[in-house]
């Protein structure tokens, strides 16, 4: 096996060379920077295993590192450990908000440092072994999942209804519904490309994923990464899905989306107000490594929130623009439907077109 | 639809319309042949209208072969209606866009 190789950025050249030797002495592949721009340069020359990065660096910081290495290919679920003498809870925050996995504050102990390197690693490999076990036993998972769509009467404390309209006998359009935890619920949305007997097989390995991945230690982006990861081994080239998922918390009134490709949903308001939550994030099981950015809300009680597939944005429009713009008008014009009825009342309120996709348009209620 | 183009050390192809389910299949044909070809592959969309998802798959599984010889896919003459179509699809961090 050959040895995982670390990345370690500081402009601090003593600080440095200090970090490298004692890890080079575990026996990694140890690669320095002293810049922001030299880091990218060396990750996207020879992708590492493992990122320490400095915030406070000349040029690029930190922050703007991880955020583009977000954006390199090969480099997307690269484990990165911010090493700082930053230790407000901000900085914090954010360093973990944009996907760090780890924050160290300077003057720290090397033992300390190897120990958390260790665990990082490991749970990097665990997780990509994980990915490969579950698209290995995939095969039976589906069997087990098929036939099985969540109902709104079996999940009552979720408070969501759904309008699923398939075009052919083998959609590939899809939606699932789980506790994540009391009070605590993810609504799943996906289209599966293609359209034959392939594509419905496939809209039950992601839901069986689904639903094998959520819970509380769970990000929604951590449970779309481990979709992606077991799917990624399990497809065909030229295969792939689009899904929103947006987990709502109860507890504590706030949502969080997370969009592999596709459409945006859109929350309404009693007021009739419409807004798209628009959040980026790769396909799904097309790219061996793959990005999700997320973007988080509050909502109040009476916000309902759609989520659907492109069948209906097809039917609003030409252009994207113009389709968003016909579908919020749609949605702001049910504000006073009962939530039982909005999904179907929606997908009717738009002409289907010649040759139409499958449409799936599901509500939910904070 | 769609036009092949042989250029310098790559190979050029230009779908037409709309690449629906049944243009689809010739598309991915003339991807393979020109990944098989083995220098480049650009798809130009200055005269394509739309993509459909199972277009869109043989373009990511052509860019993924190309990966593995260290090269992308190279998209060219998108309008800007299809630029927003693979921004959303977060396929412009993937493929290199002309």
């Amino acid at each position: 096996m050959t040895s995982p190789r670390i990345l370690a950025v500081d402009d601090e050249r003593a600080n440095l060379h200090l970090l490298a030797t004692a890890l080079r002495n575990e026996g990694y592949l140890v690669d320095i920077a002293t810049s922001g721009e030299q880091a990218l340069e060396r990750a996207a020359e020879v992708p590492p295993d493992l990122v320490l990065l400095d915030i406070g660096l000349p040029g690029l910081d930190g922050f703007q590192v991880l955020a583009r290495l977000r954006q390199t290919e090969g480099c997307l679920g690269l484990p990165v450990i911010f090493l700082t003498s930053m230790e407000e809870i901000a900085s914090k925050v954010r360093g973990f908000s944009l996907g760090a996995v780890d924050y160290v504050v300077k003057p720290f102990h090397l033992e300390e440092l190897r120990a958390r390197v260790r665990i990082h690693l490991q749970l990097a490999r665990s997780l990509k072994a994980l990915a490969h076990e579950q698209a290995r036993r995939l095969e039976s998972l589906v069997v087990a999942q098929r036939s099985i769509l969540a109902r709104p009467a079996d999940l009552p404390s979720a408070r969501f209804s759904v309008h699923f309209q398939p075009a052919q006998e083998a959609g590939g359009d899809l939606y699932d519904v789980v506790e994540v935890g009391p009070g605590i619920h993810g609504y799943f949305v996906g289209d599966v490309s293609g359209h034959d007997l392939g594509a419905s097989l496939v809209a039950s390995a992601a839901t069986a994923l689904l639903r094998q991945n959520s819970g509380p230690a769970w990000s929604p982006e951590d449970t779309f990464r481990m979709i992606n990861g077991a799917l990624a081994d399990w497809l065909p080239p030229g295969r792939f899905l689009t899904g929103c998922l947006v987990r709502h918390n109860r507890n504590t009134h706030s949502l969080r989306v997370v969009s592999a490709a596709h459409p945006p949903p859109a929350i309404l308001e009693p007021s009739g107000r419409v807004t798209f939550l628009e959040s980026s994030g790769d396909v799904l099981g097309a790219f061996a490594q793959a990005q999700f950015g997320s973007l988080e809300r509050k909502v109040r009680p009476g916000d309902r929130v759609v989520i659907y597939t492109d069948g209906l944005l097809e039917r609003a429009g030409r252009t994207l623009v113009e389709s968003l713009n016909t579908l919020g008008q749609a949605i702001s014009r049910l504000t006073d439907a009962p939530l039982e009825d909005l999904p179907r009342l929606l997908a009717d309120s738009m002409a289907p077109v010649l040759g139409a996709d499958d449409v799936v348009a599901l509500a939910f209620e904070a | 639809m769609i036009g092949i183009t042989t250029l310098e050390g790559s190979i050029r192809i230009s779908p037409t319309g709309n690449v629906g389910i049944d243009e689809t299949e010739t598309l991915q044909k003339a991807l393979e042949e020109a990944f098989g070809a083995g220098g480049g592959v650009e798809v130009d969309l200055s005269a394509c209208r739309s993509l459909s998802s199972s277009a869109i798959g043989a373009l990511i599984a052509c860019h993924n072969s190309l990966r593995s010889r260290g090269t992308r896919l190279k998209v060219s003459g998108a309008t800007e209606d299809m630029r927003k179509l693979l921004r959303m699809m977060g396929l412009d961090r993937h493929f290199e866009l002309a």
